[in-house]
């Protein structure tokens, strides 16, 4: 675990700085792909930039919703570099929502644009798993194993470790199915269904897991549905029945 | 893999067959009711309930955390050489003046294992703090909190679980304010 990486007076946020770097990396794989998938690269990385900025913009402005009278006090401390000022759930809602606004407006094919963010999507997913291990969260249960680490006082399930496996298993996925001619939208499809078995298997190891009735875990229970939708999608045929 | 979305049939059985051991796995893992919620250690993060500390404080006395339980704790760690604390310690005054009546607490810990008490007490008196400022002299606290940057913020809801961890600063008076109103609103 490594939260805080200090450079003399400068304190660098770790996760922070995982999630920046794959956000470059998935924006610069998926404009690579897009030009593969014969879509305008320039016009994806524009929308996808569209999209974090107005994610940004939401997820401090509800921040600031929960005191609204300090930030009228003070207006510019929402432009405050502190990563803890925001709200990650609105800011995701609103990016993407305006991301898929944004690729409507510019003429691109909504199935081939998601096509073409699916390998971004995987490694994305990696940055969060290494994001989570250099800050301790999602975190695993106790557990006693030869590769178990000390976190947060007590052995564990490694489980960050565990999930950027399966993200780098999903990436592998992607790449073996580049070439084969799958229908429009099924490359996201197959990258979404990988991950979404890997959380089924990785979230049973969790300590932190959200619980739902009876004990079940809710990560599990989302991810189960995800990964039935995908198998749905990519049933044979389904691109003749597009075509 | 290509064989296997050349016939539908053999699709469907892969599906289902990936679908039932998701589900029996999901079943096993789950957290039987006798164990209510996941075990949780006090530990200096989110979620968990804040490591107990009991500290001298520069007015006289002994300070301890569990002592707090009622009040919503902000645990700012700092030192009076470090230029973001000395930067958001105005901001922590102000809220304190203005929501101790709220059950605001603030116990802000000089790391004096890395200060010293009388450069504590001439911070502290410069910018006129009336909070209890409380002396780490062998780092536990520190250590325990596992502080890594100066400052280092915990924020602590009535019940003794750490909300929140802000790690670096200055934090605005408006950050700090976000942080703390829905947990002055929940009910002591």
């Amino acid at each position: 675990m490594l939260p805080v990486i200090q450079v003399g007076r400068l304190a660098l946020n770790a996760p922070g700085l995982a999630l920046l770097l794959g956000l470059w990396l998935a924006l610069w794989l998926a404009e690579r792909e897009a030009g593969r998938l014969g879509l305008r690269g320039d016009s994806l990385s524009a929308a996808l930039l569209a999209g974090l900025a107005a994610g940004l913009a939401a997820a401090r402005l509800a921040f600031a919703a929960r005191a609204p009278g300090a930030y009228m006090a003070d207006p510019l401390a929402l432009l405050s570099p502190n990563l803890s000022a925001f709200d990650p759930l609105w800011g995701l809602l609103a990016g993407m929502a305006v991301a898929l606004l944004d690729m409507r407006r510019r003429g691109l094919a909504l199935l081939p644009a998601l096509d073409a963010l699916a390998p971004a999507l995987a490694l994305m997913a990696l940055a969060l798993a290494l994001a989570q291990l250099a800050g301790g969260d999602a975190y695993g249960a106790p557990a006693r194993l030869p590769w178990s680490v000390y976190l947060w006082e007590e052995w564990r399930h490694p489980t960050q470790a565990y999930a950027a496996l399966a993200a780098l298993a999903s990436l592998g996925l992607w790449r073996v199915s580049r070439a084969a001619p799958l229908g429009p939208g099924a490359r996201l499809a197959l990258v979404a269904g990988g991950l979404a078995a890997g959380q089924v298997l990785v979230e049973g190891f969790r300590g932190d897991s959200a619980l739902a009735a009876g004990g079940l875990r809710v990560g599990q229970v989302v991810a189960l549905l995800v990964l039935a939708s995908a198998l749905f999608f990519l049933r044979p045929g389904v691109k003749d029945e597009g075509e | 893999m290509a064989w296997l979305f050349e016939d539908r049939r053999r699709w469907a059985a892969f599906s289902a067959l990936l679908l039932l051991a998701g589900a029996a796995w999901t079943w096993a893992a789950r957290v039987p009711p006798e164990a209510g919620a996941l075990a949780l250690t006090p530990s200096p993060r989110a979620g968990f309930p804040a490591p107990d500390f009991a500290l001298d404080s520069l007015g006289g006395g002994q300070v301890r955390l569990s002592e707090q339980r009622g009040s919503v704790v902000l645990v700012n760690i700092w030192a009076s050489w470090c230029g973001p604390c000395r930067a958001e310690m105005p901001a922590i005054q102000r809220l304190y003046a203005a929501e101790s009546g709220r059950g605001l607490q603030i116990l802000a810990v000089n790391s004096t294992v890395q200060d010293s008490a009388d450069a504590a007490r001439a911070f502290a008196e410069e910018l006129g703090l009336s909070f209890p400022i409380l002396i780490d002299g062998d780092g536990a606290v520190t250590t325990a909190y596992r502080v890594q940057a100066l400052p280092s913020t915990f924020v602590i809801d009535r019940a003794g679980v750490v909300r929140r961890v802000l790690y670096g600063g200055p934090l605005s008076e408006a950050t700090l304010r976000a942080e703390l109103e829905p947990l002055l609103q929940e009910a002591p």
